[in-house]
């Protein structure tokens, strides 16, 4: 399986993107190179990846033994360019790190042909900002247990680049709504109420630009979902250089495999839209949505996450944090003794104030 | 054995809830039940009538009954205003308890496209017809006293 690494031109040492300094750098002889340096001298090397067709059927993992069948089926070996060791990916990773000599990898065939992303947004947050973030979040949490706060508790963060499709799409549409609009006034001793009904209608095209849907099936879709939104304003150019320092994955899904759920969402999106619309009443019931789309182009880019894995008393948890804006998506450990204590003294609070209360105004 | 604390505390919680009920029903009608009513837990004014008038063949029955009535409200009153702390208590805690919860299992679960501003809707159709209107009323009752 072919690989890529990108080396720096001084001293040959693996080259790494940097979140902080936005240039790709060498950790050993500290040179820096901005994107535009790096495509001069690599940029043949790209285009050359860039025009050979993915390879559909991958090196598999030979001689297996028994028993380590399903294993197999879903690794792939490679070897390291650095150090020549033979290393183990599962099916979709795209960019990883040799595990002996922690040399950064970019595997250039799940990359190419149709496999190429179109565009890419970089690492904004390093490892440390995300680390530091993620211990403020918990900061705040008061009912963590105390000892999943200890930094020992916790695996590494690492930052992975996750495949997207991004949709644009024109939808024209409209809703058909019932909405109702309560006047109240008090004559004498009688209070009256005039309730008018209104059928309303809205059309009109909606132009959705870059709807995020993840192109990774799995566990982590959930995560990759509400780790949105990003800047779409920082798009880039994809070249692999990027990955180069960072874990990766390849997408496995095709357009068709999830058109019918983008379409879902952006019939429910356009919903919302038409409904914002329908102002001044005081309450608003839909009849009926329709839309069909005018036109619709997507493109595949690769978006910037940390994810960290921990599992507390037998139970997995997975934290996620967007890489370019920093929000926070994920499932925590909670102290169920301390929110159940909290619950008493607070019931009892309540019980007692509400008694005086109920006393004083007797 | 994994403990299920939440579990625990919402079992602690409703047999708090009918143990006040009991506990304080029961001192309610233990310190003034209906039938052991004298004049001391009767107004000033009332108390004063009675011994006024209980020298004077005033009928004493009638001040009886008025008083045990009165306490008679004042202890369902008492059970009233418990029975609605317990309630609010009970309510307000399991919102607060569950808003906690929620935090927990499904934090960060905002809107994941910014739908206002990547998704510009060009109206081609408004319409809003006025198909029904129609009035009710209903007689307010004014307190008498």
């Amino acid at each position: 399986m072919e690989t890529v690494s990108y080396k720096c031109l001084n001293c040959e040492a693996p080259l790494q993107y940097s979140a902080k300094k936005l240039k790709f750098f060498c950790e050993y002889c500290r040179s820096e190179y901005t994107e535009e340096e790096l495509k001069k001298h690599f940029g043949s090397l790209d285009e050359q990846l860039n025009a050979t067709q993915a390879v559909s059927e991958e090196a598999q993992v030979d001689d297996v033994p028994e028993g380590f069948e399903d294993f197999a089926s879903g690794t792939v070996m490679y070897t390291c360019q650095s150090c020549g060791a033979e290393v183990i990916t599962d099916k979709t990773t795209a960019a990883t790190f040799c595990i002996y000599c922690h040399n950064p990898v970019v595997i250039s065939n799940r990359l190419t042909g149709a496999f190429k992303p179109d565009k890419v947004i970089p690492f904004k947050f390093t490892e440390e900002d995300a680390e530091n973030k993620f211990f403020e979040f918990c900061k705040k949490k008061h009912f963590l247990p105390k000892t999943f706060v200890a930094r020992a508790e916790l695996n590494k963060i690492r930052g992975v680049y996750y495949p997207y499709w991004m949709v644009d799409s024109k939808k024209d549409g409209f809703i058909f709504a019932t909405a109702k609009k309560v006047r109240t006034w008090v004559v004498g001793d009688e209070e009256y109420t005039e309730t008018k009904t209104f059928r309303c209608k809205r059309a009109g095209i909606i132009d959705f630009k870059d709807f995020p849907h993840p192109a990774l099936k799995g566990e982590h879709s959930k995560a990759l979902k509400y780790v949105n939104p990003y800047d779409s304003n920082e798009f880039r150019g994809f070249t692999m250089a990027y990955l180069s320092g960072f874990l990766a994955e390849k997408r496995d899904t095709e357009r068709t495999d999830v058109q019918g759920d983008v379409d879902e969402e952006l019939k429910d999106y356009s919903k919302k839209i038409y409904l914002d619309t329908i102002t001044g009443y005081d309450s608003v019931l839909v009849d009926s949505v329709d839309v069909k789309t005018l036109q619709e182009s997507w493109q595949y880019a690769m978006m910037p996450v940390w994810m960290m894995n921990f599992n507390y008393e037998g139970k997995d948890y997975l934290y996620a944090m967007n890489g370019q804006t920093g929000k926070n998506y994920g499932e925590l450990p909670l102290d169920k003794k301390k929110l159940a204590l909290f619950g008493i003294i607070l019931f009892v609070a309540l019980l007692l104030l509400s008694i005086l209360g109920g006393y004083f105004l007797l | 054995m994994k403990k299920n604390y939440l579990k625990k505390a919402s079992l602690i919680l409703a047999a708090a809830a009918m143990l006040s009920v009991c506990g304080l029903t029961a001192s309610a009608e233990s310190v003034a039940p209906a039938d052991e009513v004298t004049v001391c837990t009767a107004t000033a004014d009332e108390a004063f009538t009675a011994v006024y008038d209980y020298g004077t063949d005033y009928d004493y029955d009638i001040i009886q009954t008025a008083d045990s009535s009165s306490n008679e409200k004042e202890s369902k009153n008492w059970v009233e205003i418990i029975l609605i702390a317990l309630g609010v208590s009970i309510l307000v805690t399991g919102i607060v308890v569950y808003i906690i919860y929620r935090g927990y299992k499904y934090n960060g679960m905002t809107e994941p496209y910014e739908y206002k501003d990547k998704a510009p809707l060009e109206l081609t159709e408004r319409e809003d017809v006025l198909v029904d209107v129609h009035v009710t009323s209903r007689h307010i009752e004014r307190n008498k006293n």
